[in-house]
């Protein structure tokens, strides 16, 4: 009982990536094929090298700019955040509670 | 944090008085903060309330001008607004409460002992994780009627003969972009309840036990009593969330087809450009701020007094 509950929630959760990760193994034929392709005939990393490094989808780059974004946010948010929670902290200001 | 005693006075009277150099001090603190978010907030938040009050339809830039209230008396005559709130209903009230019951029937799994639990706990967590327009994404993979999974294992299991096209049938995309977001709110309850369930102590189970409790009346009369404040904000952030949370339908649907997805914060982003309805919405931003605070207030009120377990 307990271990059909838990199959059932992790299959549901799982089955769309196991899905998309099958995919992302698959040749362009055995993408459109009909009727579908469930396994991919080989574990071909192409589809990953050809993402990571093509001019269409550079996802080096992405990667480099998601990065590059969080890094930026994360210090400047901590930063503005740090001071502004020392100043309610420690002072006290008018319409403040105390 | 009491004020510190003044043991002798300094021999010069200072320019500013010790209170009013501590206030500006705690001033200076602040003002990083305040620049951000009045650039990042106040700004943007009053620029689209002024951007309301005039006409601004982006073909015909010679009508340009102040209106006054027009656009929101136009907005009282516009039927897509009206559709997509009732279309927000819809989409809140689906999306939250199955993923309320989804959520609360995984965490009561997940709080058992058992072998390999951390492994299922963070497998079960992935789609709460990913961003909201790879899920969006993935789905309309799965949905894509030609070499989507979720028709293929339909036909394979016998249960249907024709390919269905869940998206772009009306009356079925409502359904399908709120399993996407049932899938992927189903983890965030699932977590919140844990966290709330992992809270209760044992001995109220090994109390009503001894007093002859079965496992529903322990259920009924410890479990839920004690989940209550953590379902109450869990599920009021949710409403709020799902409310505001467009980016799965514009990916997925773009509010189509014929609307019958669009709710009020999709229908608030900007059109594209072969919509007729090719003008800025600031006053539609302005009514769901309206909706927005209005929400807020009832949260505010409603989980006044209650103090997350977690």
């Amino acid at each position: 009982m307990l271990w059909a509950g838990l199959a059932l929630l992790t299959a549901f959760a799982m089955a769309p990536f196991v899905w998309v990760l099958l995919a992302s193994f698959k040749t362009r034929v055995e993408l459109y094929a009909t009727p579908l392709v469930w396994l991919p005939a080989s574990l071909s990393v192409t589809n990953y090298v050809e993402a990571w490094t093509s001019k269409l989808t550079p996802f080096s780059r992405f990667f480099a700019n998601s990065l590059w974004v969080s890094s930026a946010t994360m210090v400047a948010t901590t930063a503005i955040s740090v001071l502004a929670g020392y100043a309610l902290a420690r002072f006290r200001f008018a319409g403040g509670r105390r | 944090m009491a004020r510190e005693a003044t043991l002798a006075r300094p021999l010069a009277r200072p320019l500013l008085s010790r209170r009013a150099r501590e206030l500006l001090t705690g001033y200076l603190y602040l003002l990083p903060v305040v620049v951000a978010l009045g650039a990042t907030v106040l700004v943007p938040i009053l620029s689209a309330i002024r951007m309301s009050l005039y006409r601004n339809v982006l073909i015909k830039p010679q009508e340009y001008g102040f209106i006054g209230l027009g656009n929101y008396a136009r907005l009282l005559h516009d039927e897509v607004f009206w559709l997509s709130l009732w279309n927000s209903f819809v989409w809140v009230f689906g999306s939250v409460s199955l993923q309320f019951l989804g959520g609360f029937a995984g965490a009561l799994l997940l709080h058992q002992a058992f072998r390999g639990r951390a492994v299922v706990r963070t497998l079960t967590l992935l789609p709460w994780i990913i961003p909201g327009v790879v899920v969006a994404l993935i789905w309309e993979y799965l949905y894509q009627p030609n070499y989507g999974a979720l028709n293929d294992l339909l036909a394979r299991a016998g249960l249907m003969t024709e390919k269905v096209a869940w998206l772009s049938n009306p009356s079925l995309a409502m359904p399908a972009v709120i399993a996407t977001n049932v899938w992927r709110g189903v983890p965030f309850f699932a977590i919140m309840l844990l966290a709330g369930l992992q809270a209760i102590p044992d001995e109220l189970y090994e109390a009503a036990r001894v007093d002859g409790a079965g496992v529903l009346g322990r259920f009924w009369y410890i479990t839920l009593p004690m989940l209550r404040p953590i379902v109450v904000v869990a599920t009021a952030t949710r409403i709020i969330w799902t409310f505001n949370y467009a980016d799965l339908i514009f990916v997925m649907t773009s509010g189509g087809p014929a609307n019958a997805t669009q709710i009020t914060s999709t229908y608030t982003l900007p059109p594209g450009v072969l919509e007729p309805r090719l003008r800025l919405c600031g006053h539609l931003s302005v009514v769901l701020l309206l909706i927005m605070l209005a929400f807020t207030t009832l949260y505010l009120r409603v989980t006044r007094g209650v103090e997350p377990v977690a």
